[in-house]
């Protein structure tokens, strides 16, 4: 049960490198030392909810209760951001929809299928803005069209398929999408269910082995502002990952302040009209 | 094959190149002066897993003698980093003794990089005496990547002595090592152009008043530089500060702030830049100018990690005016600001802020909804009781709001008790019994009954919860009840109500100790030692040896409170094989005879965490003769955590 008092435990630096180390175990997210703070912050509410006197006695649950692996989502997803919206970073999102989706459209005419990954989904604000962005295209009508958004916090997930949202979600919402994609539910607003029902979700920590065949092949994969948290190595995996899971001919979009320098030279960096987008090479060396 | 693909090939290649083959290093040693950085990088890590032998620190040290060379030289640097101990020896010669000014330098780089401490001594005689002024810049700016006294006080000569180059380089190293030269010397440079900046920054790990009023007053000046040096140094020294210290240094910010030309765009400005010192400055200065920035300005800052403190601390200076007219954006901020506000709004929450709360409590929004149910037990308003007692049946919301009205309990105990009796007795839910009985009082009682006969488990596992703070009596009676109950989780929560009974719950503990349930078991454990009920330290003995971590931690633990840890059991608990055991072990039994050289066999455990417990162990209960065992670990040691612990107990030794 809560506890009333608002006392909040510091972490020792031992506290700290322990429950650092448990994080990267389990997800490949990298904190890094001067972020010991942060780290505190994030993870007092838990051990508000269980009811836990310390830090150490944290890191005790989490290693050998039997709730200790549910436990250890929470934590993990309380420190990995997952600050989203819809319409994030509207020059990418303007070039996936104006210059990649063109382009896809002729690279799979035959098949008349569009598979687009977002990894890292978090609440589902990007894999919906994914969707409403193909709705909008009107590129891929009768088409097999499936978003696919992953997480690592099956928390997220949940609040994902429900497809609601409020005002913070919204704030970078081109006019006139809200009233086009959207009803409102009480307080928030309810995507529409035929755009929703273009989005799949499913569980999947990025950097944990054997987590490819989960994910089906792909002509798109969207993954913003999510290897800023694991470090060289991991990063190292979850493109290996991108890179064996899309299609020849698809596209790797990163956020604005992640490149791919110093960490593979699989793909080639495409200079779009709006953005530089990452894309896996043709078969026979083929360019866009 | 196109020319990416050849750097693919030849990376992929010397990624495999097997280290024991013959011509391996001469492989990596061209392999660094591949066009390719990617490549040059591979050898350079690669350069590193070659084990042993000079030939590797001699390569590279050649390489680094290529003056045309760039990406090669800079490529053997960070592989003779990577290579650490290895390569200090050669370094120290090359630093001492080479002809080339450039090598020279380059020795000094890597040497601070690796951070030597056997280097400090070359490296100062380098600072002070070296004939080319860039190697002794480089020296200096080495030692304040290694640190300790020697390497300050001579740094602190460097930058007394030096010439302009080597004093910006001695005084950048100080501020590294958080060691600034003393005030006098640092005023006449706060007008110095070329070390202004840094001058700043050093007067911000001053923690003196008079340096705090320089800071001030820099803060006012009416060159735009130097206003921008003094808010990054006000950020530094808000940062590095005790909270007495942060205190002064606002008392000397606000007498300035208002004398602060332009300083909303000053604010927003260092608000929307990268550097977070200027950022935490912003906001320090954005705290005592309350009004010069929206307070959605000052929240947006936190989605820089390093300046939420800072962007709390503003907030929270707002004034319950200003945070109440916050309330209703709440909604429209980033994540991360969110976060900030709800933290530093939560604590000033009065009754006017009633209204607003309660629509965030039905915003659907469930960040502002915890907060909200937070905030309203803090509002010390009865307006607030409905609201928190609606959201006392919400899974999600319950348990907050539960301990808010425990809050709103304390301003108006007879309303809130009355009100939380009739929901009790209309629709039990596990939250509402929960604050209830920690309320008190003869209804609360009633309640508790009733609610160990509810017909839903979760409500009789919280009255269970509760009874252990009900008089002895009662809580007895109860807990006795709970533990008959066909529901484990009703009868875990009565083991641990018994812990904290009194009297009378050591024949409940020995019952409940045998329950089939393990989470009761385990529950019981918890409680025997809380109780320090010692009849039951066979029972907690058997356990120590058990397989499951969480049993065998909480056995030992249980049995050095009720004294009956003996050193057989120590002894079995150091050989678990979970590390947490093992360090609950250590901590617990320290006191015991025989505990010291048990904890000694523990020094080269392959976990950090468990040899900074053994550490710890030794320090309480060694004696001279652990010692050398001691002082070889430390010798051994490369971690810096456990090489603290070592050296504290090695001293804690010695002085025995």
């Amino acid at each position: 049960m809560a506890r009333i008092d608002d006392h909040r435990p510091e972490m020792s630096a031992e506290e700290f490198r322990l429950l650092r180390d448990l994080v990267y175990e389990r997800s490949g997210i990298s904190i890094q030392e001067d972020l010991k703070f942060v780290m505190e912050r994030r993870l007092w509410p838990r051990l508000e909810a269980l009811g836990l006197r310390d830090f150490a006695a944290y890191h005790r649950f989490l290693r050998l209760d039997p709730r200790g692996a549910g436990e250890l989502d929470f934590a993990i997803e309380a420190l990995a951001t997952n600050e989203t919206y819809f319409f994030r970073e509207p020059l990418q999102l303007q070039a996936f929809s104006r210059e990649i989706l063109p382009i896809l459209e002729a690279q799979n005419r035959a098949t008349r299928r569009l598979r687009v990954w977002s990894a890292g989904c978090s609440t589902g604000e990007e894999p919906y803005t994914l969707a409403i962005l193909i709705e909008e295209s009107g590129r891929f009508q009768g088409w097999d069209v499936q978003v696919l958004g992953t997480d690592i916090s099956r928390r997220v997930l949940a609040s994902a398929r429900r497809a609601e949202y409020g005002p913070s979600s919204m704030r970078a919402m081109p006019e006139g999408y809200l009233e086009r994609y959207f009803t409102p539910a009480g307080a928030r607003h309810r995507l529409r269910e035929d755009v929703r029902s273009l989005v799949t979700f499913g569980y999947l920590n990025l950097v944990e082995p054997g987590a490819g065949p989960l994910v089906p092949r792909q002509d798109a994969v969207f993954c913003r502002n999510v290897l800023i948290y694991f470090d060289l190595p991991a990063r190292r995996r979850v493109l290996d990952l991108f890179h064996a899971r899309l299609h020849d001919g698809g596209f790797l979009l990163l956020g604005h302040s992640e490149s791919l320098i110093n960490l593979t030279s699989a793909f080639e960096l495409v200079h779009l009209q709006s953005d530089l987008v990452y894309r896996k090479p043709l078969a026979g060396g083929g360019r866009p | 094959m196109d020319a990416s693909g050849l750097e693919e090939e030849r990376y992929r290649r010397l990624l495999a190149l097997d280290l024991r083959a013959e011509g391996a290093l001469q492989r990596l040693e061209e392999a660094l002066s591949d066009q390719s950085w990617r490549v040059r990088k591979v050898a350079a890590d690669r350069f590193a897993q070659i084990p042993g032998g000079t030939g590797v620190t001699s390569a590279l040290i050649r390489v680094m003698g290529q003056r045309e060379q760039t990406g090669a030289r800079n490529a053997a640097a960070e592989a003779l980093v990577h290579l650490g101990g290895r390569a200090v020896e050669p370094l120290l010669a090359v630093l001492s003794g080479h002809e080339d000014p450039d090598q020279r330098k380059f020795a000094a780089d890597v040497l601070g990089q690796i951070g030597a401490r056997e280097a400090v001594g070359p490296l100062l005689a380098a600072a002070s005496g070296d004939a080319d002024v860039n190697v002794r810049a480089a020296a200096a700016e080495a030692l304040g990547g290694i640190g300790g006294e020697d390497a300050v006080r001579g740094l602190e000569a460097a930058f007394a002595s030096g010439k302009e180059l080597l004093r910006a380089c001695a005084l950048e190293a100080l501020i590294r090592l958080g060691a600034p030269p003393p005030l006098p010397s640092l005023v006449p440079l706060l007008d110095d152009p070329g070390l202004r900046r840094a001058a700043y920054r050093a007067l911000g790990l001053v923690k003196q008043p008079a340096a705090f009023e320089l800071l001030a007053r820099g803060l006012s000046s009416r060159f735009r530089a130097t206003r921008e040096a003094a808010l990054a140094a006000l950020g530094v020294a808000w940062r590095h500060g005790r909270d007495d210290q942060r205190a002064e240094l606002e008392k000397a910010v606000l007498v300035s702030a208002r004398k602060v030309e332009a300083a909303p765009e000053v604010i927003a400005s260092a608000l929307e830049g990268d550097d977070p010192e200027l950022k935490v400055g912003a906001l320090v200065l954005a705290g005592a100018l309350e009004g010069a920035q929206p307070a959605e300005a000052v929240a947006e800052a936190a989605r820089d990690d390093r300046a939420v403190p800072a962007a709390i601390h503003a907030l929270s200076r707002l004034g319950a005016a200003a945070g109440r007219a916050l309330l209703p954006k709440l909604g429209t901020l980033s994540a991360p600001a969110r976060a900030v506000a709800c933290e530093a709004l939560v604590g000033m929450a009065d009754p006017s802020w009633v209204p607003p709360l309660v629509d965030l409590l039905g915003s659907g929004e469930p960040d502002l909804q915890r907060f909200a149910a937070r905030a309203l037990g803090r509002t010390g308003s009865e307006d607030a009781l409905w609201p928190l007692l609606s959201a006392l049946s919400d899974v999600s919301l319950g348990k907050t709001a539960a301990a808010s009205l425990a809050l709103l309990g304390a301003v108006h105990p007879e309303r809130v008790t009355a009100e939380l009796r009739a929901v009790v007795d209309a629709h039990p839910a596990p939250a509402a019994v929960w604050v209830l009985a920690k309320l008190g009082g003869e209804s609360a009682r009633a309640a508790l009954r009733k609610a160990l006969s509810a017909p839903d488990a979760a409500v009789r596992a919280a009255a269970a919860e509760a009874a252990g703070d009900a008089p002895a009596p009662l809580g007895l009676e109860l807990l006795r009840q709970a533990l008959a109950d066909e529901a484990a989780a009703v009868r875990a929560a009565a083991a641990r109500g018994l812990g904290s009974l009194p009297e009378g719950g050591e024949e409940l503990i020995q019952l409940a100790l045998k329950d089939p349930d393990a989470q009761v078991q385990l529950a019981a454990v918890e409680s025997a030692g809380e109780a320090r009920v010692r009849s039951v330290a066979p029972a907690l003995g058997l356990m120590v040896g058990a397989e499951d971590g969480l049993r065998a931690s909480r056995a030992v633990r249980a049995l050095a409170r009720v004294g009956g840890l003996s050193e057989e059991h120590l002894r079995v608990a150091l050989a678990h094989r979970d590390p947490e055991v093992i360090k609950e072990a250590l901590a617990c039994g320290a006191a015991l005879a025989g505990a010291a050289p048990l904890s000694a066999g523990l020094l080269g455990h392959e976990r950090w965490d468990v040899r900074v417990a053994a550490a710890r162990a030794i320090r309480t209960c060694g004696t001279s003769a652990e010692l050398p065992a001691v002082r070889a670990a430390l010798e051994a040691e490369a971690d810096s955590m456990v090489r603290a612990a070592l050296a504290e107990a090695a001293a804690q030794l010695a002085s025995r």
